[in-house]
């Protein structure tokens, strides 16, 4: 291509003024403002948060919620071993990303990396989901308080449909909430990443 | 050693700088986000600069890092070092150099790569660097007959642009 190999031949001839070596000094005590650094950031959060509810899921499940018991032995478990699990993960995963590797190799890993926290993340939700729907169907039908009342005594069918329907709305907004953030937080982050890296791998195809 | 080290970079860095300028002029639009990218990949180098080895050439082992810093990590920040080394900078080619025309089938050119993807940036960059295609399915990660394929799409692309 003509216009290019034109470009090509005045390509190093483009001097540009020189940053000086003081100036590099000053560079190098600075933080990245990487994308990296960001996904990093948001996912320690994310695993702190996770590990933190499973720490309170352990201490309270017995006491306030009033779970059934395989429930309670279950979520008990989970809160405490899939936080442990991810944070390991993340942490294996992320020490694969690295600056030197190929354009591919480094957003695979990237890639990777997220994948692991977004897991991590849709565990957590669904456990989320679980609770709120236990928690709400107790403490709507179980008696509770001085005068032993049930919040919400089931007589009629209509009655179970609009526990079901006021349930699953509660659930939906908590959850809603929690994947709008999400998106929010990941979107912009992820948005050029993933573009690169669906174009190299429709390259490989 | 520290102090060795930090020396040793920044004068290889000060030595062969042209190459980030000459990434950050594909990846970039303006005097402030070059500067930024400049700053990222100075970063990011100095990161990776303790697990260099020397295997490759300095300026070999830069390529790499400092386009997959433009491709993947780099993010327009506002916290930038305010030097008046960088801060003159100008995207004009020097005039003397160069007559009118040229000048201007140069700027038409550099504006046809910007509307390129990330990754035919990358590809051209690597061409204009004259590395050959082993070099460049090296660099990014895909093999070298995926790599002319690309190539040849990328120069196709920017014919395209060129000659609407």
């Amino acid at each position: 291509m003509e216009e290019l190999d034109k470009l090509k031949k005045s390509w190093n001839k483009d001097i540009h003024p020189k940053v000086s070596a003081e100036s590099i000094y000053k560079m190098i005590l600075k933080k990245s403002s990487s994308a990296v650094k960001w996904i990093f950031i948001i996912s320690m959060i994310e695993l702190a948060i996770g590990l933190s509810s499973g720490i309170l899921l352990f201490t309270n499940t017995e006491n306030e919620l009033n779970l059934p018991s395989w429930l309670e032995g279950t979520v008990t478990i989970a809160g405490i071993l899939i936080p442990i699990i991810y944070s390991y993960k993340f942490y294996k995963n992320y020490k694969t990303i690295n600056t030197t590797s190929s354009v591919k190799e480094l957003l695979n890993n990237i890639i990777k990396t997220r994948k692991t926290v977004k897991q991590f993340v849709l565990i957590n939700l669904s456990l989320i989901a679980i609770m709120v729907i236990f928690t709400l169907y107790h403490t709507l039908t179980i008696p509770m308080g001085v005068n032993n009342e049930i919040a919400y005594p089931l007589n009629t069918v209509k009655d179970y449909f609009i526990l079901i329907l006021v349930i699953l709305m509660i659930t939906t907004i908590v959850i809603g909430i929690c994947i709008f953030v999400y998106f929010l937080l990941y979107g912009i982050l992820m948005r050029k990443l993933n573009k690169n890296h669906k174009e190299l791998q429709q390259l490989d195809l | 050693m520290d102090k060795e080290l930090e020396h040793s970079f920044v004068t290889q860095l000060e030595k062969h700088q042209n190459i980030i300028h000459k990434v950050c002029r594909l990846y970039t639009n303006n005097q402030d986000a070059h500067n930024d990218l400049f700053q990222e990949v100075t970063i990011q180098l100095w990161r990776a600069f303790p697990k260099f080895r020397g295997e490759a050439k300095f300026s070999t082992w830069m390529y790499r890092i400092a386009l997959n810093t433009a491709i993947t990590l780099y993010r327009k920040s506002k916290r930038r070092i305010k030097t008046n080394d960088i801060a003159d900078f100008h995207f004009k080619i020097k005039s003397e150099e160069y007559d009118d025309t040229e000048e201007e089938q140069l700027k038409l050119m550099y504006s046809a790569i910007k509307q390129l993807s990330d990754i035919e940036k990358a590809l051209i960059f690597l061409y204009l660097e004259e590395k050959n295609y082993r070099e460049i399915s090296e660099t990014m990660g895909i093999s070298e007959v995926n790599a002319r394929v690309k190539m040849n799409r990328a120069k196709g692309k920017l014919k395209k642009i060129l000659n609407p």
